[in-house]
């Protein structure tokens, strides 16, 4: 079995989650484990292999000052339970953030989770590339819910090199 | 900046569009948008607020739609100023309890307007007299097709435009309606018409909008979805929704008119009345009262006022405009006073 990040060495390691009584399973080799910290048994809580694929948290070995990232918008801060509390998000970022608990929300209270009218129409070729960035990023989210992990890591990989190319705009 | 004398004497969307409108007394189409890369106003920091600002302003100035309209920057700005904008529906409550970088933009003619970072970094308002969303949308849609030459607005493919609450995301599209469905209201028949509406993704609140009570037989009918259903489908949704509505309330007020004629036309006449010859009125009392006048109009039992001297007077007897009329602050009281005194002489002419 190949690693299903680098593509390249063969998986030594072998993970599952059980998450909201979803199994997730990642098949990594010993380089990959060591430069994204993910070190089998020693594995910390904290990380999930969801959110990992997902690329919404950038997962590094500080992930101990990170409990209940995935909670808290990595933008501008504003926690899932400040915008219960509230009813107002933070930032764009915070859609993304958020996304698997604003979708059901959405559901209910719109008509559908999908966007259908006007589109800003500038042409402007650094925001197409950021629209597709987070438009591949639903999907990659989608992908990883599906356990469809081969799309995910192809998803992934675009989107690591259309950051790549907004990173010649000066933006991450 | 103080708001010009002509504020007080040209009542700005009041006029335009179709003012002669048995029922409908206005269309308004508002939209949100963000700035991308700044956080939401209401999380946003001072140094962002200012930034948000300065970007709005600046696209403001360069959108040829808006014909360089007046700017007002809330802090610099008495209260009585702001509450005038408020009554006017020019601004929300929201905006008119001032704060940092809270500034807005109004036309010529005050029927469009660009409210800057109230809940949303902008907030595009247009306004207009009668049954007319699409010409209302065909104005908001060019100011906001001119702001963007300016400005990169914060959108996604999934989401739409993203707005500080996610009730307002996707179109951002806000459009209300007016109605005045006294018929429906006297039968007793407004809450099972209503009911049968708001199950289709449109919601039915007062004069003042959210959270407001019901006055003066005046309903707001808008939409509720944004996501999902594109701005013309809105538009087309609550057109189609409206005309229904209107067949009912005409409908309920031919059967009044055959079964209770004289009970209709006494309550048409008292109004009259006591809008001549009281002493002391109330804004609720006042806006109680127009709705009979209304009718009156309706009916062809009364000639006059106007429909549209008839949709100044619910703004004018509000209590800013009574303040900003009298050049001086009125206590509650004075007001009461103020007011039944303004609309015996406006009754009488």
């Amino acid at each position: 079995m190949q690693c299903e990040i680098c593509k390249k060495n063969p998986a030594k390691i072998h993970i599952t989650q059980l998450k909201n009584n979803k199994k997730y399973s990642i098949h990594i080799c010993h380089d990959c484990s060591q430069k994204y910290g993910i070190e089998g048994t020693s594995i910390n809580p904290s990380f999930s292999i969801e959110q990992f694929l997902s690329g919404d948290v950038p997962f590094t070995k500080k992930q101990d000052d990170e409990v209940n990232a995935h909670q808290t918008c990595s933008s501008c801060g504003l926690s899932y339970n400040a915008f219960k509390e509230s009813g107002r998000l933070g930032c764009a970022l915070c859609y993304d953030t958020f996304s698997p608990e604003l979708k059901p929300l959405l559901q209910k209270v719109q008509k559908e989770v999908k966007h259908v009218g006007k589109t800003p129409g500038k042409g402007d070729a650094q925001l197409v590339l950021r629209r597709n960035v987070s438009s591949l990023r639903m999907q990659l989210k989608e992908a990883v819910g599906q356990e469809n992990f081969e799309l995910a890591a192809k998803l992934r990989d675009q989107i690591r090199d259309m950051e790549g190319q907004l990173s010649h705009y000066g933006i991450e | 900046m103080d708001l010009p004398k002509t504020y007080l004497n040209e009542y700005g969307w009041l006029s335009t569009g179709k003012p002669i409108d048995d029922l409908v007394i206005s269309s308004r189409i508002r939209l949100a948008r963000n700035i991308e890369g700044i956080p939401f106003s209401q999380w946003a920091s001072s140094t962002d607020l200012k930034r948000i600002s300065e970007q709005a302003k600046k696209a403001i100035r360069n959108a040829e739609s808006l014909d360089n309209p007046d700017l007002f920057c809330m802090d610099d700005m008495d209260p009585t100023d702001r509450y005038f904008l408020a009554e006017r529906n020019m601004i929300s409550r929201e905006l008119a309890k001032s704060g940092i970088e809270r500034y807005v933009a109004i036309c010529k003619d005050q029927a469009a307007s660009i409210m800057v970072n109230e809940e949303d970094h902008l907030r595009l308002q247009v306004l207009m007299a009668g049954n007319n969303l699409q010409e209302t949308w065909t104005r908001i849609n060019q100011i906001d097709s001119d702001l963007e030459e300016s400005i990169t607005y914060s959108f996604s493919n999934t989401f739409g435009y993203l707005t500080a609450c996610p009730t307002n995301v996707g179109t951002g599209i806000r459009c209300s309606v007016m109605v005045h469905l006294p018929a429906l209201v006297i039968s007793r028949r407004i809450d099972k018409v209503l009911s049968a509406v708001t199950q289709m993704g449109i919601t039915v609140r007062g004069l003042s909008g959210e959270g407001s009570d019901i006055t003066g037989n005046l309903f707001q009918i808008s939409n509720q979805w944004t996501l999902g259903i594109s701005e013309l489908d809105t538009i087309s949704k609550i057109d189609t929704l409206l005309e229904q509505i209107l067949d009912q309330e005409r409908k309920a007020l031919a059967e009044l008119m055959k079964d209770k004629r004289s009970q209709v036309e006494d309550r048409i006449w008292r109004a009259f009345a006591t809008l001549s010859y009281a002493q002391v009125m109330s804004s609720n009392e006042a806006i109680e009262l127009f709705s009979s006048i209304r009718m009156g109009l309706n009916l062809g039992i009364l000639e006059k006022p106007s429909y549209n001297s008839l949709n100044e007077m619910i703004v004018r007897v509000r209590p800013a405009h009574l303040q900003k009329q009298a050049e001086r602050t009125l206590a509650a009281a004075e007001r009461d006073e103020y007011r039944a005194e303004l609309i015996r002489n406006w009754i009488k002419n």
